[in-house]
Order: C-alpha cells, then structure tokens, then sequence
C-alpha cells in the first residue's frame, strides 16, 4: 500500500509582462504529474535540467505550493501549509540538498544543525538530547566531536553525511533526495549512495531519488519515473525501463549513460546515433504538434509510456527490427 | 552492517563541551574583524580616539552641571580662551568648552537613538518582506520608493518648525520617518538572497516557525552587513542632526547641541576674530565624522572577503 | 523602451498627488493663509474674514484641496509673500534663476574634478595618485557639508581673502556689463567649489571602480593584444564604457545638488531658493516656504525619474518591473 500519492501534480509559474504587468501565461513546469509512494521502496524521479524534477520534489515536501492537483498522505491532502502542520508531515517527509553547504548555516555548529528538527518536534533534556544526536552522528559513521564544529570544517561528503543524519533525526518515512551526489566526488558517490541503502534498511525509509543521471539510480531504485518538459514520460520498475524502455526519450537517456568500455566503443558509438535517428523519426508519435507529452497509457501492470495510441509503438518496434 | 556498537551513555560523559567549542573556531566576524585592525594601524588609531572622545564626552558632560554651564552672565561676554575658560565663551558668557561637552553628548545620543530607531524598524521590517516577499512586501518597497525621493532636509525643518511644543523626542521621530528606508532596504534585499538559500528550505521543512528562521537563521547570516550599515548611519545621522541643529532647526534650544555651536560661526565676527565660539565645535564634528566613517570601512572591508586586508 | 518610460511616468503620479497632499495638510497646520499676506496695519479685520469665507476656507479639506491644487496647476498662484509683499510664483522664479546658475557651474566643475580623478585613479590603481584620490574620496565623503563650506569661508574668504563671502554680485554694478558677470562668477565660484567637491564622490567612486574593472574585460583585452596603443585603449574603449553608468547618475546628482541648496546658499548667503526657504522659515512666510517644499518635491521626483529613465537607457538590465 502506498501512503504517499501525488495525483496529477500541478505547479505553474506565471509570466508577468505587458504594460500593467499582468499575467500573460503560464510556465508548466509541473504538469499532471502522478506518483506513488510505498514503505521501504526507493523511487527514481529523472530528467534533465528545467524538466521539473526538483519542482516535484519541492512540491512534496512544502517548498513548492501546487496549482493544482493533490498530495495525499495516508488519504489525507497535504495542500496547504496548515494541513501539513496538523499532519506532522513535515516529520515524516524530509529532504536532502544537492548543494549540500548551502543547506548547513553556515553560522550554527553541526550540533544545533542536526539538533534543529528534534527541538522542533520532541521535547528532549539537554542530556537525552546529546545522546541521540551521538547516536545519529555514529550511524552516519562521524566523530563525536563533530557536534561543536561548524560546517565549513568538512569536506563535501561529510557535510552530506551531516544532512543525512539531519533528515533521518524524526525517522521520517519518506526522504526526498534531490540530487545528493551530483555536487560530490566520483569516489565520494559511490559511498554516500551505498550509505543511504543501508540506513534505508535500518529505518524502514522510502526514497524519492531526483536525479539528471540514470547511471547512478540503476542500482539504487525500485521504481522509476522519467520526466520530460514537466510531464512523465515513462514509469516503470526498473527492470521495465532498462529492458524495455519504450519511449524515445528514455531510449536516449539510457544510451547517454556513460560507459568505460574501450573496446566496444564503436558499437556504442553506433547504437547512440541510431537512437538520435529513432527519435528524429518518431518524435510525431510522442509528442503532438506543441511538443507536449501525451497522457500516460499502460502496456503493462507496472510500466506506463507517454504515447498518442499503443498501436503507434508497434510501429516503433517494427520499423526498428 | 559496519556500524559500530559503541555506548552512548558513557560517550555523553566523554565529551567536554567547553573544550570542543574552544577547539573549533567559528567563521566569526568578529575574528575576521580583530585581523582588519591588526593589518589596518589607522583604523585601530580611529577607533581608540572615538573611544577617548565619546568617554571624555560622557563623562565630562556627567560630571558638568548642565543648568550652571547654560546660565547666561553676560560680564564674561565673548571671553578669548584664557585661564579661566579655556576655549573662552559666547554671547551670553558661557563656557564654550562646557557647551561641547554638553552638546557633544546631546548629539551623540541624538544619533545614537535615530541609529537604532531606524535600525530596529529596518531590521523587522526588512526580515519580513524579505522573507514573506508578495503583496506586502510590493507595498513596503513602494512606500519605500516614495519617502525616498521626498526631500527630507526640506520635510523635516517644515515639520520641526510647524509641530507645537517641540521637544528632543519629536525631533527623534520625524528623523526616524524619514531615515527608516535605507536600512529596511539592505536589509530586505539580504534576506531575500539569503532566504533562497537551502538551509533556509531546510528549516522550513524541519518544521521551524517563520520567527526563528527570520531572526535565528537568515538575521545571524546578515549581521556583518547590518552592523557595518549601523556605523556608517551613526555617522550621517550625526551630520544630520548637527547639519539641522546648525541651521536652527535640530534640536529643540533649550537642548544644545554641536550644532548650534557650529552656528555661532553666523554671528558678525565669529569668522574674522572670534574663531573660538565655532571652531572647536566644527572640527569636533570633523574629527568624528572622520573616525567613524574610516572604522566603519575597515568593518565593511571585513564584512566582504573580497576587500579584506588580512 | 517607451513602455519602460511611460510606466515610470504613471508610477510618478499617484508619488505626486501625495506630495502635494503632504503640502497642503503641512499648509493646514501652519499658522495663517493666504490672506495673512495682505494684512498691514490698517486693513480690516472683518473685510479679511470675509474674503476667507468667499475664498472657501471654511469648506471641507477636499474642496479646499481642490481648489489650492487647481490654483497652482492652473496658474501656478501660491498666494502672497508675507515679507515681500509679492506673488509668491514671482519671488521663486527670481530665485530658482540664480539657484539655476549655481548648479550649472557646479555640475561643470563636479565632473570637471570627477572625471579626471576617477579615471586616472581606476588607470594608475595603487599609485599615488590613486591613494590621495582615495583620501580626497573619503574626506569628502565624511565630513558635514556644512562644516566643509564654513572651513572654506574661513580659508579663503577670510584668511587668503580671494573671494567674497556672502551675496551673488557686488552691489552698484550695471546690470548687464561684462563686469556684471565677472563678478557674478566671482560670488558663485567659491559655493560651486564646495558643492562640487561634496558632490564628486559618488561619481569619482564609481568611475574608478569601472575603470579597474574594464581593465580585466576581455574586450579590453582582446583591443590590447590587438596592439591598440593603452592610450587609445582607456580614450576609446574603457572611458566610453565607464561614463554610461555615469550618465546613469546624472539625474541623482541634481537631486543631491538641490537638497545641498539649503546648506551652501544658507552659509554664502547666496540668494537662491534654498536661503529662500530657510529665511521665509525664520521669518515665518508659511506661503513661499510651502509653495518652495512643493517645488523641491516634485524637483526631485523628476530627477529620479530622469535617473530611472537614463539608467533604463543604458542598461536594459535595470528596467523597472
């Protein structure tokens, strides 16, 4: 059962102009967009820059006041800021940052950072207090003398880990995480990431992973959904989408990932321009006349394409074999 | 699983608190700040001289009886500084070097309070539209706009002149009116920077109540710029007032200020043979005005890391 | 462009209306109207009563509002100077001229000194030159106009007895004569001095900066390894690009220079609308001293409203919104 649902998502951003400054249209930069939420279970939410991803995440966790649609907690709408306040969804819903030293104060110590939440929301002596920012400061494998230092003292993973134990102080359910490795080292990734799958087993948490990059979710999530100009595009277990990925635009992202692989470089070259040529070719059937993204149809229980008619993929597949 | 089972309990007892935070130096300004002084001789040499002048001033007016050096005996009319008045007297045979002291003290304190009137206004003021932005905040700027481009020197002589009994504390307000805007200005235009920061989306989403994010987040984060702001205004805010006070419009009479001293530079003579009754007064003012202005730079310098010395 | 322009125009009126409101109520407070001009000692009482009544005194605010707004703006009649005995628009327009003058040869002789200055200082960073620059910069920054034009009457009226120190031409001089000017000049210089010198620092300020900035800019780099001589580098490329945003200021300046008025035409005795205003306050003509906070007003909000059009112009960044 899921216990967070996004129905058809909407955030729309004005544009301003003409003589009396008045609105003219809209920016879509979130535009029926639905997502489900399970316990345990890691989401993958992927586009490029200015798809709207981090719009959806900002939406979920307040940052962001939706146009339109709804977010339901446990069947409960989450709109507006006072009934995220009588839900304690704030408790259960945390985030972490791609820029990881803009999210620390720079001018609090890393105790009163990580402290911030659980004075927010549990009443803990001075004593009980310390204890548990220890304990949190240990699972995310940091130096107890941590606590009195300021956050421009540590390196970029270790300001993550600190945003990490921060957003898992409340043990929240669910934790949005936009972007949380882009801004680190190659070597440093590898690390956090694995980082957030074992501490996933130890509170029970779901993630929603934003990311630009599908190489890094791959091993990582269970779901993933792939957006485009603000709509989704595709959504499907991840088995789906790597196996079978149906969208022109999803066939593009998984063949940009990066690969090592010297000596098949020319066939990777190859299959790359054949997939710019199978989206040059069949753009018509995935996007109408304005360029939007149609409405998502499912070709399976799990797996949902953007497409005119199902009849059209067939096309796709045959003209392709 | 690689976490290490360690016992908290005794980890609490473990840690000293007082040690660690010694350990860790905060990115303080005011750490920054000692270093632009070490590296800036003048500046210290400024700032140790407005500590004297403000500590002679305040002390000599405390110990000074204010209504013996005002009473006018007109025997000792325009004295020359001698032995027995220093800087000699004025028209009504008063101590020239009493009234600097009094009037010394009244202009500081002048502005002192408008500094911290305006201040305070600009401060809450600017958090909040900063912060909320919207309508309130277009408000805000828009009247903001308006005082800006109203001739104040103008308003202001015209509300002193046509406000009934006027007293210190009118004169206080109608400066405070109109010299509200600058702070609450800067003020606004850094939070709202700042509040598009993460850690301030971080706060929200923790669950932290708009006051503490205005005043415990974004306000701790625009401190340097504000108190560098505080400085330079102390210094204008004292030119204002002894600029009106000069005029005759400052100052309410009864209440002398620098100003007036100043003035005296009008009466026939003053400038060919009696440099006394103005002189000391006007370089003062320039000697002030100087210092304050020149810490007030080394502290912006401080506060920008691209112009420090250190 | 012109959109820009004439939207900073409809913002400038309801800031005029107000103003002018402002004035009116300030005229309300102050003791007397329009009639107190006429009284001399054998007027009667009752007759001045009566001309109050049919003027419409006695009516509500916004009637009376009404009819001073349309008095001035139809034809410009602000009532009658108390201490001379004149048409109030009369005695300010004989001295808004010589204020004219005084600021025309203080603007020439602010950018005369700015110019060179900023520009030279910005060329030579570091030299000596530019640290007395930067000295001059901040004295002139710092100390009180006031304290600045006393200290000048001292030096060189009195002390070195160059120039005169009160008034704006010797008396009993023909109207007209080449000596007529000469000594007109002769009285301004000394006040145009002081004012230009409290007026040069913004621009000197910014001049330099820009210069120091423009030296680094890739299009001054590009014209020096072209083999462009330095001089021709700073005459054609970099001055041309610093003075725009001096330009910008132009209409501040004039706003700076007007409420400076008050001060230096005080202390030179100089007989412009700023001793006006502060004589007619001492002498209690609430009249012109009224009609004179309503000229400086919208003064002002026109040369901010030049500003904002100049800076418009030239930056395209900094258009209103």
């Amino acid at each position: 059962m899921s216990f967070l649902e996004i129905n058809n998502l909407k955030v729309h951003f004005p544009i301003r102009g003409g003589f009396f400054n008045t609105i003219q249209d809209y920016v879509k930069a979130v535009d029926d967009v639905s997502i489900k939420i399970e316990e345990g279970r890691t989401y993958g939410l992927i586009g490029e820059s200015g798809s709207g991803k981090t719009t959806v995440g900002k939406a979920i966790v307040g940052l962001e006041q939706p146009t339109g649609g709804e977010i339901l907690y446990y069947g409960k709408r989450v709109n507006s800021k006072k009934l995220r306040k009588k839900m304690d969804y704030n408790k259960e819903v945390q985030m972490i940052f791609q820029d990881v030293l803009s999210s620390l104060d720079p001018k609090k110590r890393i105790r009163d950072i990580i402290a911030e939440p659980i004075r927010n929301y549990e009443n803990l002596s001075k004593e009980e207090e310390i204890k548990k920012l220890l304990d949190l400061l240990n699972i995310v494998g940091m130096p107890p003398d941590a606590l009195y230092k300021y956050p421009h003292e540590f390196s970029g993973g270790q300001r993550q880990r600190i945003g990490i134990a921060r957003s898992v102080a409340l043990s929240p359910k669910l934790i949005v995480a936009d972007e949380p490795v882009s801004a680190l080292d190659l070597s440093v990734q590898a690390q956090i990431l694995n980082f957030l799958k074992q501490i996933q087993e130890e509170f029970s948490l779901s993630y929603l992973f934003i990311s630009h990059d599908l190489g890094v979710v791959k091993h990582m999530c269970d779901y993933i959904y792939i957006m485009y100009r603000g709509r989704l595009v595709e959504t499907g277990t991840t088995q789906d989408i790597f196996n079978n990925p149906q969208h022109i635009y999803t066939k593009k992202l998984i063949a940009a990932i990066p690969e090592i692989d010297v000596e098949n470089r020319d066939t990777i070259r190859l299959n790359r321009m054949k997939v710019e040529k199978e989206y040059a070719k069949n753009e018509k059937i995935f996007y109408d006349k304005d360029g939007k993204v149609f409405d998502l149809l499912p070709i399976s229980e799990t797996h949902f394409v953007a497409v005119k008619s199902k009849e059209d993929l067939k096309n796709v597949e045959n003209s392709v074999a | 699983m690689s976490r290490k089972e360690t016992n908290s309990d005794t980890m609490v007892l473990d840690i000293n608190e007082e040690e660690l935070k010694a350990l860790s130096d905060a990115p303080t300004f005011w750490q920054v700040l000692k270093k632009e002084f070490k590296m800036d001789k003048l500046a210290t040499f400024c700032l140790v001289l407005l500590i004297i002048i403000f500590a002679v001033i305040f002390i000599g007016s405390a110990v000074l009886d204010q209504d013996q050096v005002m009473r006018i005996n007109l025997r000792n009319k325009y004295l020359p500084p001698g032995d027995e008045f220093i800087l000699g007297t004025d028209i009504g045979g008063r101590s020239i070097a009493g009234q600097l002291f009094i009037g010394g003290r009244n202009s500081l304190l002048i502005g002192f309070a408008v500094t911290i009137f305006t201040s305070v206004i600009g401060i809450v003021v600017g958090l909040i539209v900063g912060y909320y932005g919207g309508k309130v905040d277009n408000i805000i700027m828009r009247i903001c706009d308006f005082i800006q481009v109203l001739p104040a020197t103008m308003l202001i002589i015209t509300f002193v002149v046509v406000i009934p009994s006027y007293t210190m504390w009118h004169f206080i307000l109608i400066m405070t009116a109109f010299y509200w805007v600058g702070m609450t200005r800067l003020v606004r235009s850094k939070a709202l920077t700042e509040s598009r920061r993460d850690y301030i989306n971080a706060s929200k989403i923790m669950g932290t109540s708009d006051l503490k994010i205005m005043f415990g987040g974004i306000f701790p984060n625009i401190s340097s710029i504000i108190i560098v702001d505080l400085i330079l205004s102390f210094a204008g805010n004292i030119g204002i007032e002894t600029g009106l006070s000069f005029l005759g419009f400052g100052l309410p009479p009864s209440t002398p200020s620098l100003g007036t001293l100043v003035s005296y530079a009008r009466t026939p003579g003053a400038m060919s043979d009696k440099l006394w009754l103005w002189l000391p007064a006007s370089l003062l003012i320039l000697v002030m005005m100087l210092c304050i202005n020149y810490v007030g730079q080394a502290v912006r310098r401080a506060s920008d890391a691209k112009q420090r010395l250190g | 462009m012109w959109k820009t322009v004439l939207r900073r125009f409809l913002i400038m009126i309801p800031q005029l209306i107000i103003l002018s409101v402002i004035v009116f109520f300030i005229g309300k407070m102050m003791p007397g109207d329009p009639f107190t001009g006429l009284i001399t000692g054998d007027t009667d009482p009752a007759a001045i009563a009566a001309l109050r009544e049919k003027a419409g005194l006695n009516d509500p605010w916004p009637i009376q509002y009404k009819n001073w707004i349309s008095r001035i703006l139809g034809n410009g009649d602000f009532g009658k100077s108390y201490t001379y005995k004149m048409q109030v628009s009369t005695l300010i327009g004989q001295r808004a001229q010589n204020t004219l003058w005084l600021s025309l040869l203080t603007l020439i002789l602010t950018y005369l000194i700015a110019v060179p200055l900023g520009v030279y200082a910005g060329r030579y960073q570091n030299s000596k030159l530019d640290k007395a620059v930067i000295v001059y910069n901040f004295v002139s920054y710092a100390i009180p106009s006031f304290v600045l034009a006393l200290l000048m009457i001292l030096i060189f009226g009195y002390k070195l007895g160059w120039v005169p120190t009160t008034g704006s031409v010797e008396i009993g001089i023909q109207k007209g004569t080449a000596a007529y000017y000469g000594s007109r000049f002769h009285y301004m210089i000394m006040p145009a001095v002081t004012s230009a010198i409290l007026s040069t620092t913004t621009t000197i300020q910014y001049l330099r900066n820009e210069v120091i900035d423009a030296k680094t800019q890739d299009y001054v780099k590009t014209a020096r390894s072209k083999g462009v001589p330095t001089n021709k580098v700073y005459s054609h490329h970099i001055f041309r690009n610093s003075l725009l945003p001096i330009a910008a200021f132009f209409g501040f300046t004039i706003t700076g220079l007007l409420s400076g008025t008050i001060f230096i035409e005080t202390i030179f005795g100089y007989p412009g609308m700023g001793e006006l205003f502060i004589s007619s306050i001492n002498s209690r003509d609430y009249s012109v001293m009224n009609a004179l906070v309503l000229l400086f007003g919208v003064l002002t909000l026109v040369g901010s409203l030049l500003s904002d059009i100049i800076m418009s112009i030239v930056d395209p960044r900094i258009r209103i919104e």
